[in-house]
């Protein structure tokens, strides 16, 4: 049995005309971080709440460590959230934040209280800072008090809702990698919410891929980057271009070609062929030719937009290639970055 | 950083000087005995402060006042806070309505009301007695409490309770180390207004009260009537009834400040 079950769960607010969870089924092993992985509003933090208790699901079942806590209060469940805003609170010095849960609750004599909180601060690399107010602190440091101040409570399971979202870039990767850190060091498991694919695809040991309410797969992240199950993850794990195929076995025809792509499974028939925008190669000596709409310099990269055989292609290019809105590009495309995927009737 | 502390001692100086420049003529009227046409310089004397203070009905009035505005401002911010709570953090159908309700003490006069108070408080054995009185006061400062607290909530992030319990701490102590603090300064700005609002009534005093416990106001008022042609008189009752309320929002302003 895993660490942490969620079964069945189906979640309908006041007022609204779908449920926003239905048939909700996750697993999470003891020390691993999953990562729940879906569009903005598809649901990810009500899973988040219902795990803590702060919302209560209308079917379905939560474990926790073999214990069934769908009738426990949030405080007794032994979770600890971290949420988007760091929440300090703000007459509390950065100890005082840190060692909140255990002191009012007692858990530890003081002596020991003091300790671990010096303990932690130096696991989040904050030490001397104790005594600081909380008004002080950069928004990456709020975040990493808020983060010790959940693992100060020891709890059993570390749910995370879009903790980086606030931060920027730089901060937001070294945040990351000390929340990979913690969790090796300190075993703890921990269920990660956010709505950013990159994001997700760094601090995941396991992406559970949430659309239309339901974990539609879980796996490692590569997978969803090079083995997309369904037009939903395809679009979200930046398979730009699609166009309309025919698939025979490990064949798929379509408009740009014929392509034998490796370990391509599925239903043979009509649907979608799948194709990265790193999929371009060959550039100026390949077999297609596509007339440049759109230039969008990235730096190392660029990428363009252009018209080929009828079908608006997305494809990024070295910048080392330079053309220009109205050239002609002619190009190849690399069909290990393709993948066929068949057509989704609800679409 | 040198020059904004300087700044801001000016500013808190000016302030300062607004609040109490006012209160110098009282001051000075109040140990005046005579000081009129052709007399340039005025005569002092410290004898109104001595027959005001040694005036067995003063100390008595203080006390009381003190003790019932006391009362009101607490029982109204306890009674308040959770509505308050709910009007400010939550939407829910007929919102608005429920705060225009609460306006209503505000709007309709004084006076209209406690007379239809005193029939209903007769029947209620609420009548000249201090639960009566106390019970009065609540019926107007607890609205408003709730009114003014709900502003408070509006700005309030909720989510810090959540973050509390998420961490294993239990409704309570959220309540007390949590959601107090975050609130405390606009507890404190509906408290003084409280306490002001309680410590001016005359009419609920007089009307539903106890006539055994009579208030500041109820002592005060006369001796500033039209009928008394002593300024000193009236200074002298003036400032004793003003001095509580400016130590009041001394401590108050204190605490606000360390508040925040």
């Amino acid at each position: 049995m895993s660490y942490l079950q969620l079964i069945g769960v189906a979640k309908t607010y006041k007022g609204a005309s779908a449920p926003v969870l239905k048939d909700f089924d996750l697993s999470v092993e003891k020390g691993e971080i999953l990562v729940i992985l879906g569009a903005s509003g598809c649901g990810k933090t009500t899973a988040l709440k219902i795990v803590s208790g702060l919302e209560r699901q209308e079917a379905g079942h939560v474990i926790l460590d073999g214990r069934t806590i769908d009738s426990l209060n949030p405080e007794k469940r032994s979770t600890a959230m971290v949420f988007q805003k760091s929440l300090l609170f703000r007459n509390m010095t950065v100890a005082e934040n840190i060692s909140f849960a255990p002191r009012l609750n007692r858990a530890m004599s003081k002596t020991e209280l003091r300790r671990k909180t010096e303990e932690m601060l130096a696991l989040l690399r904050l030490e001397g800072m104790g005594g600081k107010r909380v008004t002080e602190l950069s928004g990456g440091q709020e975040q990493r008090v808020s983060l010790g101040r959940a693992l100060m409570t020891e709890p059993k399971l570390l749910l995370l809702d879009e903790p980086l979202s606030a931060l920027d870039t730089h901060l937001k990767w070294a945040l990351l990698a000390h929340i990979k850190e913690l969790n090796r060091k300190l075993g703890a498991t921990m269920l990660y919410v956010t709505h950013d694919q990159k994001e997700a695809a760094a601090a995941a040991d396991r992406v559970a891929f949430l659309h239309g309410g339901a974990v539609t797969r879980c796996a490692k992240p590569y997978e969803f980057y090079s083995r997309p199950a369904s037009q939903a993850e395809a679009d979200f794990f930046g398979w730009e271009n699609r166009v309309p195929a025919e698939k025979e076995g490990t064949r798929v025809r379509c408009v740009l070609g014929s392509f034998e792509i490796d370990g391509a499974k599925g239903k043979d028939g009509g649907g979608w062929l799948y194709i990265r925008p790193e999929a371009t190669e060959n550039i100026g000596g390949g077999r297609l030719r596509g007339v440049v709409s759109s230039v969008m310099p990235q730096g190392m990269e660029t990428v363009y937009e252009l018209l080929c055989e009828g079908m608006r292609l997305k494809l990024a290019v070295s910048a080392r290639h330079a053309f220009a809105a109205g050239e002609t590009m002619t190009f190849d495309l690399n069909p290990q970055m393709m993948w066929p995927v068949a057509s989704d009737p609800n679409e | 950083m040198a020059m904004n502390a300087k700044i801001r001692t000016l500013i808190l100086a000016a302030a300062a000087a607004a609040l109490l420049l006012p209160l110098a003529p009282l001051l000075m009227w109040s140990a005046v005995t005579y000081w009129r046409w052709p007399v340039v310089l005025p005569q002092f004397d410290g004898g109104y402060w001595a027959k005001l203070l040694t005036d067995g009905r003063i100390l008595p009035a203080l006390r009381n006042s003190l003790i019932l505005s006391v009362l009101v401002t607490f029982l109204s911010l306890a009674l308040s806070f959770f509505a308050a709570k709910t009007l400010g953090v939550r939407n829910f159908r007929g919102k608005r309505p429920v705060e225009f309700l609460l306006l209503v003490p505000a709007f309709i006069p004084q006076i209209a009301v406690v007379f239809g108070m005193q029939t209903v408080f007769m029947k209620l054995g609420l009548y000249s007695n201090f639960a009566g009185l106390l019970t009065a006061h609540l019926v107007f400062y607890v609205p408003y409490a709730t009114l003014l607290l709900s502003a408070v909530f509006e700005n309030y992030d909720v989510s810090l309770e959540e973050q509390a319990r998420t961490l294993g701490v239990g409704r309570l102590k959220t309540a007390l180390f949590v959601t107090l603090p975050a609130v405390r300064p606009g507890i404190i700005v509906t408290g003084v207004f409280c306490f002001i609002g309680s410590w001016s009534v005359y009419l609920l005093n007089n009307v539903i009260g106890d006539p055994r416990f009579k208030t500041l106001p109820g002592v005060i008022f006369p001796l500033v009537s039209v009928g008394n042609n002593s300024y000193s008189t009236m200074a002298v009752a003036m400032i004793v009834y003003i001095l509580p309320v400016l130590a009041i929002l001394a401590l108050t302003s204190h605490l606000y400040v360390r508040t925040r």
